[in-house]
């Protein structure tokens, strides 16, 4: 038998707070690693050395890292789970208000981090991957909650799946991005400062190297900045078809049009004497920053022809 | 403009032949301008200086055009000190195209040369290898008892399969791959600039108007006709498309249960139109899908009520029949409007109030429960004496000036009905009525012209395929260089070099060293663990 | 229901878009070109001639432009609801009325406008000349295209007895103008003939 879109909703609601829950878990799984891997980095740091990644056995810390790994692959199928029955009980692409974009762009941000974490070693990210995603997903369901239904006939249009379906997955990699580049910080005023045998930031020091942070941060941001431009052009493409102008400097047109600018500042200073790192991580951000006002801040605060597709 | 994820960085340019010394400070300038640095202020400029305009409201951009006229209200103080800042029409305002201009021109200032430079790398051979190969990443070195020359040839063969550019020599092999990086990365920035071309061509040639039409109303593609007409610099105004049509049904259909009670689910104008001198033809506009004659698009951008009502004068004379926009003013569509009659007789009459859909009455007077009509209702007052209309000053359709009207009374009260399809309102004195025959409905129709859709189209594709191609190709070199030893043995080295920041394929190097008949390879050094 | 004012939201917004679009609309509609007047009589060999139409009249009846083939036309584009047109009416009757046995002839073209309305407008001012009705004035209006300016509504257009447009009036016209330019141009028709 197939199930109604009433239990289908229901479904998908009670999949998405299990998602919450299990997140929670892994959240903790992956704090109560980083602070046995902190409190490894000062044991060696007391025996001198300093700076470097940790090695050596740490079984326990190893052991609640697997488990906060599988932890988050659980979340994440249980976040898939809610989106496909959200969608099927919809009948439509489920990312058609604010609730479910925010479902699925946690979605993606979950997927980046582990299609990161199966090639580069970046569990030290999951913490904070975890929290953001946790946190999005808190809002969705506390304040953003829509009911499933039909769209209004203006969204009515395939444009929308593939401009919004850009957008999502360039934001879920702009996040671990974002996370990589915030870390590459952190990490790099660590090494700088932590001259000789003082070890500075025993967290920072737990860090994965800063070549490695950047190497992620590079690869996450020449990965979604293409993605980005497409979203772009694709809403470009559907305000055409349905206001008969691509362009016209709606709030959100101009918040997409900020981000953009700001990678694109960013990848031209990653290329910049004098500028490379640090410098041009800030930029890195700024566009996070923007793209994050873009999903929140002008849904929430500015009326333009987007808000509604909002709240 | 730079590559975008290079190694090499590119400062300045080198400049070519000598110059008068007074044109030093130009070619400071020139270099400074079209150097990376100020690639990246310039974008970071861009984008902070794209801010206000999201904050305050604008002109020519808005949803709202009232918007500014509003804020302006509001806030008197700094309005002024804001609009001469040209913080309401950031997007026109000369220091917003001051930096656009010169990041443009930065921008072509660092592609033609790189485009000329390109050229000519693709044309010449890879470079020689560095005698030092070993400090080079991936350095893999090995004897061998096979002959110089058979290796080589391996080698040569081996790589260009790969897709390497490859020239031999008889000690070394130099190779190397990703041109199309630079391809791709100069199509990138050189279609931004078709790109904005395009752009301009929109915006100097095209058009954008507005106009409403009620059931039953025609809509001829004039300039006279439209509610507003905002033309570009080289609109051709006097020879748009010959389009004309009138809206002969316009569907509206609302969710009646559910959690999204109320939201619309249809909205469906029926048109019978007919372009140039052509047969009249059909076709039903809804959102996302306009009615298109020659790219001259008409789109439906909203909608609202225009109940019909006729009035009699005090002559009994029907003086007005028709439709009457009203403006919606809330979700559920309640919403207001005037009947002007300036031709009554013995005295002029007009009527103001509201259309309520789904007509209810709660604490604060009559409101609307529900979008869709189900139970309409017309809630009006009346007035007499002169519209203001006899002095030739225009008047707004929506609005009464009510400087020489006088509000109907009864009993010293004025009235105020509300009034059912069918009902009459009689007004006192017999000085006339107002009968609310049907209920119609508007349809707000956005119509755009924008002749350089195509080229902006076509840069955007390729500025995509070649952002992309830019940052995921891996450009890299590769040498085998091979030493005759005595004894008849060969020392074999093979090392690469990247040209980008992005690691080059892991295994590439192995593969080749397999391929050369090399050791098995020596055990990676560990992942760097951090877990 | 507490989802119910949430789902409202998204319609407010794209109701309130609409309420603000039409009320510009109102701005425009409500402001024609009444102050930057344009008169303009044009020389006879630049003159274009002007695509035949039709359209039903206020008083029944059909019309058809190329039945005027020899006369003189004057056409006035009007509607009730125009202030302006209201300012320009009575010079219109009396160059109407003063023209005729010069074989001059006027024909309104009523736009936005319902068909009661005019009629009360003709009344009011007394009009006898045939106006075609709003709902099919389309084709004039497209006729004249090229001469109709934004908001052009009153605009006064003679075409000459070849067909061609001679002059136009956008705004309000007054008698002395348009008796003027009227008066030229049937006197040119009649040396021509």
């Amino acid at each position: 038998m197939i199930p109604d879109e009433q239990t289908l909703a229901q479904l998908s609601d009670r999949l998405v707070y299990s998602a919450i829950a299990v997140y929670a878990l892994a959240m903790l799984a992956y704090a109560a690693e980083t602070a046995g891997r902190v409190a490894g980095v000062s044991r060696i740091a007391g025996a001198g050395t300093v700076g470097t990644a940790v090695t050596g056995p740490h079984d326990r810390s190893r052991l609640l890292g697997a488990v906060a790994t599988s932890l988050t692959v659980l979340a994440f199928l249980l976040n898939l789970g809610g989106v496909v029955t959200r969608g099927l009980a919809a009948g439509r692409a489920p990312w058609g208000n604010m609730y479910e974009f925010v479902l699925v762009c946690a979605l993606a941000a979950g997927a980046a981090y582990l299609a990161f974490l199966s090639r580069r070693p970046v569990r030290a990210f999951g913490v904070w991957v975890v929290a953001i995603v946790l946190l999005a997903l808190g809002l969705a369901v506390t304040v953003l909650y829509t009911p499933a239904g039909d769209l209004v006939p203006v969204l009515d249009s395939y444009w929308l799946v593939i401009h919004v379906a850009a957008a999502i997955t360039a934001g879920g990699v702009f996040t671990v991005g974002a996370v990589a580049t915030a870390l590459y910080l952190v990490r790099h005023r660590q090494e700088r400062r932590s001259t000789g045998d003082a070890p500075k930031g025993r967290y920072a020091a737990s860090l994965p190297s800063t070549r490695t942070l950047e190497q992620v941060a590079h690869t996450a941001h020449i990965f979604a900045f293409p993605i980005w431009t497409f979203a772009v052009i694709a809403g470009a493409i559907w305000a055409e078809n349905s206001w008969g102008r691509y362009w016209g400097w709606d709030p959100k047109e101009t918040w997409a049009f900020i981000t953009w600018v700001f990678y694109a500042a960013h990848l031209h200073a990653q290329a910049t004497a004098g500028w490379r790192g640090v410098r041009a991580s800030w930029f890195a951000l700024a566009g996070y920053a923007a793209f994050l006002f873009n999903f929140f801040g002008v849904n929430l605060w500015i009326t333009g022809l987007h808000s509604y597709a909002g709240v | 403009m730079t590559d975008l994820d290079t190694k090499t960085t590119v400062r300045s340019h080198p400049s070519t032949g000598q110059a008068p010394p007074s044109w030093g400070w130009l070619r400071w300038a020139w270099r400074n301008l079209t150097s990376m640095r100020t690639a990246v202020v310039l974008l970071a400029l861009l984008a902070l200086a794209a801010i206000p305009g999201s904050l305050f409201p604008q002109r020519n951009v808005a949803s709202d055009p009232a918007a500014v006229i509003n804020y302006t209200r509001d806030n008197p103080r700094i309005s002024p000190w804001l609009d001469r800042m040209g913080m309401f029409d950031v997007y026109a305002s000369p220091w917003f195209a001051a930096i656009y201009v010169l990041l443009l021109i930065s921008m072509t200032g660092c592609v033609l040369p790189r485009s000329r430079r390109l050229w000519q790398s693709v044309r010449s051979d890879p470079p020689p290898a560095p005698r030092n190969l070993a400090r080079l990443e991936g350095h893999r070195t090995w004897e061998t008892t096979r002959e110089p020359a058979e290796v080589i040839a391996a080698a040569v063969a081996y790589l260009r399969s790969n897709g390497f550019r490859v020239v031999a020599t008889g000690k070394e092999v130099r190779a190397e791959r990703g041109y199309l990086r630079e391809v791709g990365n100069l199509a990138f920035h050189l279609s931004l600039l078709v790109f904005l071309v395009g752009i301009a061509a929109g915006k100097l040639v095209g058009f954008e108007g507005r106009v409403a039409v009620a059931e039953g109303g025609t809509f001829a593609n004039d300039v006279s006709q439209y509610d507003a007409f905002s033309p570009s610099a080289w609109t051709d105004v006097d020879n748009l498309e010959p389009v004309s049509f009138s809206l002969e049904q316009f569907d509206v259909s609302y969710q009646t249960s559910g959690p999204n009670m109320g939201q619309p689910t249809e909205f469906a104008a029926m048109l019978a139109y007919r372009a140039g001198g052509g047969e009249e033809q059909t076709i039903t506009v809804e959102p996302n899908h306009p009615l298109d004659v020659n790219e001259t698009k008409f789109f439906l951008t909203g909608n609202g009520y225009a109940p019909v009502v006729t009035v009699r004068d005090g002559r009994g004379q029907v003086v007005s029949t028709g439709p009457v926009l009203f403006l919606p003013l809330d979700t559920d569509n309640a919403s207001e409007g005037v009947i002007k009659v300036p031709d009554a007789q013995p005295t002029q009459l007009a009527f103001e109030g509201l259309f309520l859909p789904t007509a209810a009455v709660g604490p604060q007077g009559p409101y609307s429960m529900f979008p869709d009509a189900l139970d309409p209702q017309l809630v009006l007052t009346a007035y007499t004496g002169d519209l203001g209309l006899g002095d030739g000053v225009p008047q707004s359709v929506f609005t009464l000036d009510k400087d020489q009207l006088n509000q109907v009374r009864r009993n010293g009260q004025p009235i105020t009905q509300a009034l059912s399809v069918g009902e009459t309102m009689k007004l006192p004195g017999g000085q006339g009525t107002l009968t609310f025959d049907r209920v119609s409905r508007f349809a707000n129709f956005q119509i755009a012209h924008d002749p350089g859709k195509e080229i902006t189209l076509v840069a955007a594709v390729v500025l995509l395929v070649g952002l992309t191609t830019s940052l995921v190709i891996r450009r890299r070199r590769l040498w085998v260089r091979v030493r005759g030893a005595e004894g008849g043995e060969s020392r074999i080295e093979v090392a690469r070099y990247s040209l980008t920041r992005r690691e080059p394929p892991r295994d590439e190097i192995e593969e080749l060293v397999t391929a050369l008949g090399g050791a098995a390879p020596s055990p990676a050094p560990s992942k760097e663990s951090s877990a | 229901m507490t989802s119910r004012p949430r789902s409202r939201t998204r319609t407010a917004a794209c109701l309130i878009a609409v309420a603000m679009s039409l009320s510009a609309c109102g701005a425009g509609r409500g402001t024609p070109t009444a102050t930057d007047r344009v008169v303009e009589v044009i020389a006879p060999e630049d003159r274009r001639d002007v695509e035949p139409f039709t359209g039903d009249l206020l008083d029944g009846g059909r019309f058809d432009s190329t039945s005027m083939a020899g006369s003189v036309v004057v056409y006035n584009v009007w509607g009730s609801w125009c202030a302006p047109c209201r300012t320009e009416a009575s010079a219109l009757r009396r160059v109407s009325e003063e023209t005729e046995e010069l074989g001059v002839r006027f024909v309104g073209i009523n736009v936005r406008d319902n068909d009661a309305s005019a009629r009360a407008f003709e009344d009011s001012y007394n009009i006898e000349y045939p106006s075609i009705t709003s709902d099919t004035s389309s084709a004039a209006v497209l006729a004249f295209g090229p001469a109709l300016p934004p908001s052009a509504v009153p605009s006064t257009l003679v075409v000459d007895a070849q067909g061609r447009l001679a002059a136009r009036i956008v705004g309000p016209t007054d008698y002395a103008t348009l008796t003027t330019i009227v008066t030229e141009t049937a006197a040119e028709a009649d040396t021509s003939r």
